[in-house]
């Protein structure tokens, strides 16, 4: 029941300095966001170059101590979503490659290759955006988006919301723990009470959640205020920009672009 | 931790990457930016240094709402998406800020949703979500009155309505970028028809919890920005939304007129554009779903005449009683 929750914040960040770890986080975040572009911008089906983009990532992750196995693993988490393109494989037209047996629908192949061609682009993209979140920390990510200037309440704001996400997670585990102690369940998994019944105790935990939350920032704001909190929020975070990061995002441009005009017209 | 699909998972609403092209990637950010900068501005006089915990602490609570599950069936269960709540607690300005940032960090730090679709995520669920979740829970509230009754009935409105009109935008988001994905639409709509009913018992039981325990909490934030420019947004993006459910269904239909030509032997294109809005045609193997997206469009443009014509009568009303000296009820 604790395990529900649908993210891990506690994944082995690696404390390396070598690779793409030593770069200035904002590098990092640009490299991440223009890999990903690259990929978007290639056509479909060109399943050579998507592999070979793979592999650039799978060695940047290994020079920077970071297994692509684990890249694989929590790579899962985009595969809910690959059922929306599933349509694609039969609204393209085109030569047909298999008909369904009773629905009597054919798939085409040029549905299938676009099929494919976009769970694979956003299968690789995910990778990119793990890479990112392991080879950088937090603060200095948050460090990183002020410094592309996103504003800045929005990065103070995200600061305190990843102060207290572990704090009201667990609050809400809590909560849910109370909830099946006192609350039958039959064997087979089913909630006990009726559908509605459940959804309101769902909302009352939410409410109550809610109230704790609010409460909560109160102290919070209190607590910060004693400590001469000014709205202001000051890291030791210091990062500029050194040779190996205009030379990497040089490189890293040179390639996409080459590899997007050998895409298109070879 | 694999996610099964079975979860009826709001996290269906985040698109990754990968899945938009990239002009529709890039329109997304840039109308991101714009109605982001035009937030904060909203929020900048009420936005003291208490505030900024405050928000924080509410967006790192949607994450931690959206943690506990509710049972629905067998071993599915929804939870949470938190746009109306968030809006109907904090004002609707302060709410697209939380909501922003819930969708920043799960793309950011759990890859729920592309960094590249960002823009298209924010709209959909932190500001399409959240204002017009605020403009139907306004709008009822003040037909309704002020009864316990009616806060049940116009948070359960907004809820639901906030949940179907952002799956409809990421359906149509889809269907631009790729017309093989036209049938996301109606399915996008059609699922979240239904998911947007357990939204709106869980946050009709989470605002009801609050107004008794708390009801202070409720309207400490009445004064939160600006509702009147919060609800002409809303009405505006829902227009847009009717609009490009529109042109995308008619862009998409000469792609499956091209399939026809081929089957029947005149590929020469030479098409009448008036063909492509022919009544009786259907693109094979998704039939029926062209008579989904017209209910749909139809269904959405309804919608935005009867709030313009009941935020015309309502405002109207107001001006009527306030010019015959009569108090207002809000």
């Amino acid at each position: 029941m604790i395990e529900a929750t649908n993210t891990d914040l506690n994944s082995p960040k690696t404390e390396s300095q070598s690779g793409l770890a030593s770069l200035d986080p904002r590098s990092k975040i640009l490299l991440a966001c223009g890999f990903i572009l690259t990929l978007s911008l290639l056509p479909p089906g060109e399943f050579l170059i998507y592999g070979l983009l793979l592999i650039v990532l799978y060695i940047s992750a290994s020079l920077s101590d970071c297994s692509p196995v684990y890249l694989v693993r929590r790579s899962v988490i985009a595969l809910p979503f690959a059922f929306a393109a599933v349509t694609l494989l039969f609204t393209i037209p085109g030569e047909s490659l298999l008909t369904l047996p009773i629905l009597g629908i054919d798939i085409s192949v040029e549905g299938a290759i676009r099929f494919a061609s976009i769970v694979t682009r956003s299968w690789i993209s995910v990778q990119a955006a793990i890479l990112l979140i392991i080879l950088t920390k937090v603060a200095d990510l948050m460090w990183g988006l002020q410094g592309l200037h996103t504003p800045a309440i929005l990065v103070s704001v995200a600061g305190f919301t990843y102060r207290y996400l572990d704090v009201l997670r667990s609050e809400a585990s809590r909560l849910r723990t109370a909830r099946q102690a006192r609350s039958a369940t039959l064997s087979a998994g089913r909630g006990g009470g009726t559908l509605l019944w459940r959804a309101r105790v769902t909302g009352w935990m939410v409410g109550s959640l809610m109230i704790r939350s609010m409460e909560r920032s109160e102290r919070i704001y209190n607590a910060m205020l004693a400590r001469g909190y000014t709205g202001e929020v000051k890291t030791l975070t210091r990062f500029e920009l050194r040779s190996r990061d205009y030379w990497s995002m040089l490189v890293a441009a040179l390639t996409a672009v080459i590899i997007i005009l050998v895409a298109h017209f070879l | 931790m694999i996610r099964l699909p079975i979860f009826l998972n709001v996290a269906a609403l985040h698109i990754p990457d990968g899945f938009l092209s990239v002009p529709v990637a890039l329109l997304g950010l840039l109308l991101a930016l714009i109605v982001l900068a035009y937030t904060l501005r909203q929020t900048r006089d009420l936005l003291g240094e208490r505030q900024i915990p405050l928000l924080g602490v509410m967006a790192a609570f949607v994450f931690a709402a959206q943690s506990i599950n509710f049972p629905v069936l067998g071993g599915t269960s929804g939870h949470l998406l938190g746009g109306a709540l968030v809006s109907i607690v904090v004002g609707p300005w302060p709410a697209v800020l939380v909501m922003t940032v819930v969708v920043g960090l799960q793309a950011l730090l759990f890859q729920d949703g592309g960094l590249l679709a960002i823009g298209w995520n924010i709209v959909n669920m932190a500001v399409l979500a959240v204002l017009t979740g605020a403009l139907t829970f306004g709008l009822l509230k003040r037909l309704l009155g002020s009864g316990r009754t009616s806060l049940i009935i116009a948070t359960m409105a907004a809820a639901w309505i906030s949940v179907v009109l952002s799956a409809t935008a990421t359906g149509v988001e889809l269907a631009a970028s790729d017309s093989g994905l036209l049938a996301a639409v109606p399915a996008m709509a059609g699922i979240h028809a239904i998911i947007g009913l357990g939204e709106a018992l869980i946050t009709g039981a989470a605002v009801i919890l609050i107004a008794r325990a708390r009801p202070a909490i409720l309207y400490q934030n009445q004064d939160a920005g600006d509702y009147r420019a919060a609800y002409i947004f809303a009405v505006g993006l829902i227009i847009a939304l009717a609009v490009a459910t529109f042109s995308v269904l008619s862009s998409s239909l000469p792609d499956g007129l091209e399939r026809v030509a081929l089957d029947y032997g005149f590929a020469d294109r030479a098409l009448d554009p008036i063909l492509r809005i022919m009544p009786d045609y259907t693109l094979p193997g998704i039939e029926g779903n062209i008579g989904g997206i017209i209910v749909i469009i139809g269904g959405a443009i309804l919608a935005a005449l009867l709030i313009l014509l009941v935020g015309w009568l309502v405002r109207h009303r107001q001006s009527y009683r306030a010019t015959s000296g009569e108090s207002s009820r809000i």
